[in-house]
């Protein structure tokens, strides 16, 4: 059962940004969206496995199938004995997965959590909508449905950076004032301590320490 | 809660599975891969909604690491449905393993901590 006190916590605003990034305002959009990318990948990824006859695309046309079925597609489906498009689909799907998992103050309480959501959205995303607008030069086809998807994850990386960022920010604060790793390895899969709410609390009021001030600050226990 | 749920649902295709890719008699022993995974997995998430075994999910990151070695490992160049399958299912199940089973909710120490502090 969680207490009153707890629960108001839970929605207090990150100082940097004026809200809660871990709000679920801030999660479900974010949810929403990689939904929408999942749904696309799958559809190629149909296509890819021949369950449906043709991919269709508004835009480039046949070109969609060009692309799914170049021999760069076709060697990524040898690298990962799956189809690439198949493969997208998991990750946005991840994207979902690790969207709605944790609660509304996860970026202090389970910041392991929100920087496996970060890895998933953040450098994959940018990656993948890279190879994605070049494959028009190295496949010689565009591909509507893959650049939608790469719009998105492009806007993924937007909506998803101040989660993180505050998870990174915390782990810091909480490096400052221990200088521990190994207390640092323990905020970072959510183990409480009497120095992890403070740090966590400086994250909100914004009162956070200049590096080296605090390093003698006693470690609380668990 | 959701996360062990959908791992149950994930356990019933494994299990079910070796008949919508229709395995025939002479690969009786690649028939009991899937199943036996399936069970395991619905087992481990079943056992996470009990308290004292509540990080039992865990273990199904075990499991799909297996379905996913064995797809990678017994697919050739031209995977097969039922190898495909096991690789998607088993990164499927990592994903979803990975999530508390009280994930919307703060974790028990962090709980127990603001408890202890609210009394001193």
């Amino acid at each position: 059962m969680i207490d009153d006190s707890l629960r108001s916590d839970l929605q207090a605003p990150v100082h940097r940004f004026g809200y809660n990034p871990s709000a679920w305002s801030q999660r479900v959009p974010v949810c929403l969206l990689a939904s929408v990318a999942f749904v696309i990948a799958a559809y190629m990824a149909l296509y890819q496995w021949r369950l449906v006859p043709g991919v269709w695309d508004p835009v480039f046309g046949e070109q969609t199938q060009n692309v799914l079925d170049s021999e760069v597609a076709g060697r990524m489906h040898h690298w990962f004995r799956a189809p690439d498009a198949a493969i997208g689909a998991l990750a946005y799907l991840g994207d979902v997965i690790f969207g709605l998992a944790g609660s509304t103050r996860r970026w202090q309480y389970r910041p392991w959590m929100v920087v496996l959501f970060g890895i998933d959205v953040i450098p994959l995303g940018i990656v993948s909508a890279a190879l994605i607008f070049m494959q028009g030069f190295v496949v010689g086809a565009w591909c509507f449905p893959c650049m939608v998807t790469a719009v998105i994850s492009l806007a993924l990386v937007y909506f998803a950076y101040d989660e993180v960022w505050s998870s990174l920010l915390y782990l810091r604060e909480h490096w400052r004032r221990t200088g521990s790793v190994g207390q640092l390895w323990k905020a970072f899969w959510g183990y409480p301590s009497e120095v992890a709410e403070e740090s966590a609390q400086a994250i909100i009021t914004g009162n956070t320490a200049r590096a080296g001030r605090l390093q003698t600050a006693p470690v609380g226990g668990e | 809660m959701w996360a062990r749920t959908v791992e149950v649902m994930l356990a019933c295709w494994l299990a079910i599975s070796p008949l919508v890719f229709h395995r025939g008699p002479a690969e009786t022993l690649a028939w009991g891969m899937e199943p036996v995974a399936g069970v395991a997995v619905m087992v481990l998430a079943l056992a996470a909604f009990y308290r004292p075994l509540r990080g039992a999910h865990l273990g199904i990151l075990l499991v799909s690491a297996w379905l996913v070695v064995e797809g990678y490992r017994i697919t050739g160049a031209h995977a097969d449905p039922r190898e495909q399958n096991c690789l998607m299912v088993g990164l499927l199940l990592a994903m979803f393993a990975i999530c508390p089973t009280q994930g919307d909710e703060p974790p028990p120490g962090w709980q127990a901590f603001r408890e202890n502090r609210a009394r001193r």
